[in-house]
């Protein structure tokens, strides 16, 4: 089963990157696959360019490893497939291009144009569609009425399977994502002009509608006004229960938001617009998890029987600035303590540790040089480095989630995670237990390709060591 | 057995007077399995219950070789040279007993080091953390 992922606009390359580092970390996800499509006019958006590399480097690495039966590894488990060019829905002239030009506002009649006026600011007007809606989705819903006329999505509907299932990621205050949604939601329920409309109509579609979680510095020459942000999203969500909700055009509905929020710099596109990774965004690539997880509570769609659409909304269990895995509750607590802790320590280890090369799990399975300063192994540290930034960028947030100390003290390597003290006496400390676990560790890790027998063998190390150090399970 | 050890320290050198009183009272006995035991019990309690990653360098190992051949250098030398005084009375044998001590206790840190190292050829593969120590 595949589940094809629509992120719309900055919110949603933002989520997905959040997506790609729980899946890398082998958080359990039932789909097949993950099929990212990403929807927004900002080409050169920093968090856009940032998520298709890692996705990039995702799939280099997992190209490498091999997940048939018998194999434990859980890392980069879940396949992450490329349908489209840097995983973009292309959206046709929006480049170079204003607002009024790709209305065609001065070949309109006298009146036509009295009436876009009415609906649209001569700012608006003025825009430059190269780097998105600018917090505008008015702008944002005449631009992307066009899903269905690109390649790239009758392609997507084409290799639409009865098993497959679509997710969209959306913020709601914004200009890309508020009007993206119900756009592409109807589009998906509603269009005949796609191959397999029936499959494409009826399927399992679930969607997270991020609320307000951040805030931008006011900016006389920005068009992006976060006093606006809540008010957006109040009216957009009045629409959503109109439009969305009340006549059950979706499955599932997750809603996440904070009113803690962090002030980033205010940057209405480009490469600058690269904000840092936030709880929110993990939890809203938790609800894909979930979603991919559940089962369809319209398997009758089709026959317009007994519609209704589960919501689910996320909560923490203490309201607390700063979030480790205990303010989890306990189901985001399973799901993501012990997978992340793995990759932790996995990534701290290939990171910060040298001193590994004459070891009995080094020797044994012939890893030389050649493979240390291969492509692999090199793909494999710029994952991990990226997985460590997005865990340090987290926990700077105004509402942190810092679950572990990002410290490189190699006499405290088991002092990782927060609120555990690590248990058990050992002659061999830090990094010297670490090679003790995999100088322990056989069977599987012994076969298969160099990359395969690499990988399995830390997922199985590190699987015993988050038991052995802190218990979890 | 006494033959059994004779043959190997007198295999390597004979010191004329000092092997016979060896021989003759049963000496080589007594050094010959501190020999064998000693490397025998120290490198498995090394390979398999220390067993660790802090101590499986080949420098680790040639330490632990280096000291067995030392207690068993100072085994070879303290028996060998107390018997033979006792059974005198006097350092005054006939021939040097203090080199004659010296030479033969090296002759036991050879073999000690020989069996030290078939001894640890053998069983490192069941080792965890040392299997490829010394290489």
């Amino acid at each position: 089963m595949k589940v094809y992922v629509f992120g719309i606009g900055g919110t949603g390359s933002r989520v997905l990157r959040a997506v790609t580092m729980l899946l890398a970390s082998g958080v359990d996800c039932k789909a097949d696959a993950i099929v990212p499509i990403i929807i927004d006019p900002d080409a050169a958006g920093g968090d856009v360019e940032r998520t298709a590399t890692l996705m990039r480097r995702y799939r280099e690495i997992r190209s490498k490893l091999d997940f048939s039966s018998k194999k434990q590894n859980k890392f980069f488990r879940t396949e992450i497939m490329e349908t489209m060019p840097n995983f973009r829905l292309p959206l046709d002239n929006t480049e170079d291009c204003r607002f009024d030009e790709y209305m065609n506002l001065s070949g309109m009649t006298k009146v036509n144009k009295a009436f876009t006026r009415l609906l649209f600011s001569q700012k608006n007007l003025d825009s430059d569609m190269k780097i998105g809606f600018k917090g505008n989705p008015n702008v944002g819903s005449v631009v992307l009425n066009q899903f269905e006329d690109s390649i790239q999505f009758q392609n997507f509907a084409n290799d639409f399977t009865a098993q497959d299932k679509v997710f969209i990621i959306s913020s709601i205050f914004g200009g890309t994502g508020a009007s993206g949604f119900p756009l592409l939601l109807k589009t998906l329920r509603t269009s005949n002009n796609i191959a397999n409309p029936n499959l494409v109509n009826n399927a399992h579609i679930g969607a997270i509608t991020v609320l307000p979680y951040f805030q931008v510095k006011q900016d006389e020459e920005s068009n992006i006004d976060s006093a606006t942000f809540v008010s957006k999203a109040k009216s957009a969500l009045s629409y959503y229960l109109r439009a969305i909700s009340r006549n059950n055009a979706i499955d599932n509905l997750y809603y996440v938001g904070d009113d803690t929020r962090t002030t980033y710099e205010n940057y209405e596109g480009g490469a600058e617009q690269k904000n840092d990774a936030h709880f929110v965004e993990l939890i809203s690539a938790l609800a894909l998890i979930d979603f991919a997880n559940s089962q369809n509570p319209n398997p009758d769609r089709g026959n317009n029987e007994n519609l209704c659409t589960v919501h689910k909304e996320f909560g923490i269990e203490t309201d607390a600035n700063e979030i480790t895995f205990s303010e989890l509750g306990p189901w985001s607590r399973k799901k993501l303590r012990k997978p992340m802790t793995q990759f932790n320590l996995f990534a701290k280890y290939l990171g910060e540790y040298t001193d590994f090369k004459s070891q009995p799990w080094v020797i044994d399975r012939k890893f030389d040089n050649n493979f240390f300063d291969g492509d692999f192994i090199t793909s494999l540290k710029l994952v991990q480095s990226e997985y460590l930034g997005w865990l340090a960028e987290m926990a700077r947030q105004q509402r942190a989630f810092t679950p572990f100390n990002l410290h490189c003290d190699p006499s405290r390597v088991f002092d990782l995670v927060k609120g555990v003290s690590p248990r058990g006496w050992t002659l061999d400390k830090n990094f010297d237990l670490f090679d003790n676990r995999l100088n322990k560790t056989g069977g599987e890790s012994k076969l298969g390709e160099k990359e395969q027998q690499f990988v399995e063998l830390f997922y199985l190390a590190t699987e015993k060591l988050v038991k052995d150090k802190f218990n979890i399970e | 057995m006494s033959d059994f050890f004779a043959n190997w320290y007198e295999l390597l050198s004979y010191f004329k007077g000092f092997s016979d009183e060896m021989y003759g009272n049963n000496l080589y006995v007594p050094i010959g399995f501190c020999m064998v035991l000693i490397p025998i019990v120290l490198l498995t309690l090394y390979y398999y219950v220390v067993n660790s990653r802090k101590f499986n360098k080949w420098w680790h190992w040639l330490l632990l070789v280096v000291i067995i051949c030392a207690i068993n250098f100072g085994i070879a030398f303290g028996i060998s040279y107390k018997n033979i005084f006792d059974i005198h009375g006097t350092a005054e044998v006939g021939y040097p007993l203090v080199a004659s001590c010296v030479g033969f206790s090296f002759i036991n840190v050879l073999w000690t080091a020989l069996i030290s190292f078939v001894w640890s050829m053998i069983i490192k593969w069941g080792s965890n953390q040392c299997r490829r120590t010394p290489f």
